[in-house]
């Protein structure tokens, strides 16, 4: 490439004129101290963009810990905690969540269900251990 | 041989603005951005094509002081070396590069009247426009022709306008090849002190 600076026919005698011994010294050492300068300023253009993203990297896997952490150590809504069972609370829906031992005690005594167990049809009891001592007949059966 | 007149010598005109092809921005932007990156071979032809215009700018601002011109050539050239700037139009580059090499100049000078508390800050320095330099230099070239004898400005001529193999000058002139190259490069002294006296006297006036 090589855009031609202006010239005329009278440069070729001023350039002529002007060129000798010094002149080529100057030129050769003031080249050399350029290319100095541009391979020391390439370098320190390298070694920016490197921090550069050195310090991206960090920061991102700072962000990520940062996300991680806080995921993890979250405190879970007030209806949510494992250790009460029994007043969860669905967070979005509002529902109840109750527990097995809930569930079977809101059945009335002696209730049973119909089970087909290895093939062969068993009345199982929910409360087995009252169904061992026997249940007590209310006056409306007698 | 034609004798070398004043009419041959008018100053050159100055740039005028080039009609420049797309192809040519474009050439000039990756040239120009080459040397940015750090390109060591789009520098050395940077260098080679604008350090002696450069030069030549600087010689006429430093009053034709070398010795000025030189050292501020090369601080410029460093300075533009750390931040080179990309450009699309040569025009607009050229001008940057004056400006660069002019603000270098005026704190070249700041400094030295800091260290010699008498040397006045050259106020042509503040106005000189990108476009004179080479004119100015024409001018002077022009006084120092002047004051040379018909012959030795017409010898001038054609060996270094008109571009006469130097055998043929010699045998024209009824000199050996050897006599004839002591004697321009005497005339090159010669016209070289006369022109840069003529900058000194003309802008120091």
């Amino acid at each position: 490439m090589k855009p031609v600076p202006e010239s005329s026919p009278h440069d070729k005698l001023l350039n002529a004129v002007l060129i000798d011994d010094e002149w080529h010294a100057l030129r050769g050492t003031v080249h050399s101290q350029g290319l100095t300068v541009l391979e020391a300023a390439r370098q320190g253009r390298r070694r920016r963009i490197r921090l550069a993203r050195a310090a991206c990297a960090a920061a991102a896997c700072l962000l990520f810990a940062d996300v991680w952490y806080r995921s993890v150590h979250a405190p879970l809504p007030h209806g949510l905690d494992p250790a009460v069972p029994h007043q969860a609370v669905g967070a979005s829906a509002g529902a109840h969540f109750i527990s097995e031992q809930e569930m079977l005690s809101m059945f009335p005594a002696g209730s049973c269900v119909l089970a087909e167990v290895e093939g062969q049809k068993q009345l199982v009891f929910l409360d087995a251990a009252g169904a061992q001592a026997g249940f007590v007949l209310s006056s409306r059966f007698h | 041989m034609k004798l070398l007149t004043l009419a041959a010598l008018e100053p050159a005109e100055l740039p005028q603005a080039r009609a420049e092809s797309p192809a040519h921005h474009r050439e000039l932007r990756e040239w120009t951005a080459a040397i940015r990156a750090g390109d060591a071979a789009a520098f050395t032809t940077f260098y080679e094509q604008y350090s002696l215009r450069l030069y030549k700018y600087l010689l006429v601002l430093a009053q034709g002081d070398e010795r000025v011109a030189r050292e501020v050539l090369q601080t410029t050239v460093l300075k533009l070396v750390r931040s080179f700037s990309v450009f699309d139009e040569e025009e607009r580059l050229w001008a940057w590069l004056c400006r660069v090499a002019r603000n270098a100049y005026i704190d070249f000078c700041r400094i030295r009247q800091r260290e010699q508390r008498f040397v006045p800050l050259p106020e042509q320095a503040m106005e000189l426009p990108e476009a004179h330099d080479e004119h100015r230099l024409s001018i002077s070239l022009q006084h120092a022709l002047e004051l040379l004898p018909d012959n030795d400005r017409e010898l001038l001529r054609a060996a270094y306008i008109d571009e006469c193999p130097l055998q043929e000058l010699a045998q024209t002139t009824g000199q050996t090849y050897k006599a004839l190259e002591s004697r321009l490069s005497r005339l090159r002294q010669k016209v070289k002190l006369n022109l840069l006296q003529h900058l000194r006297h003309e802008t120091g006036s």
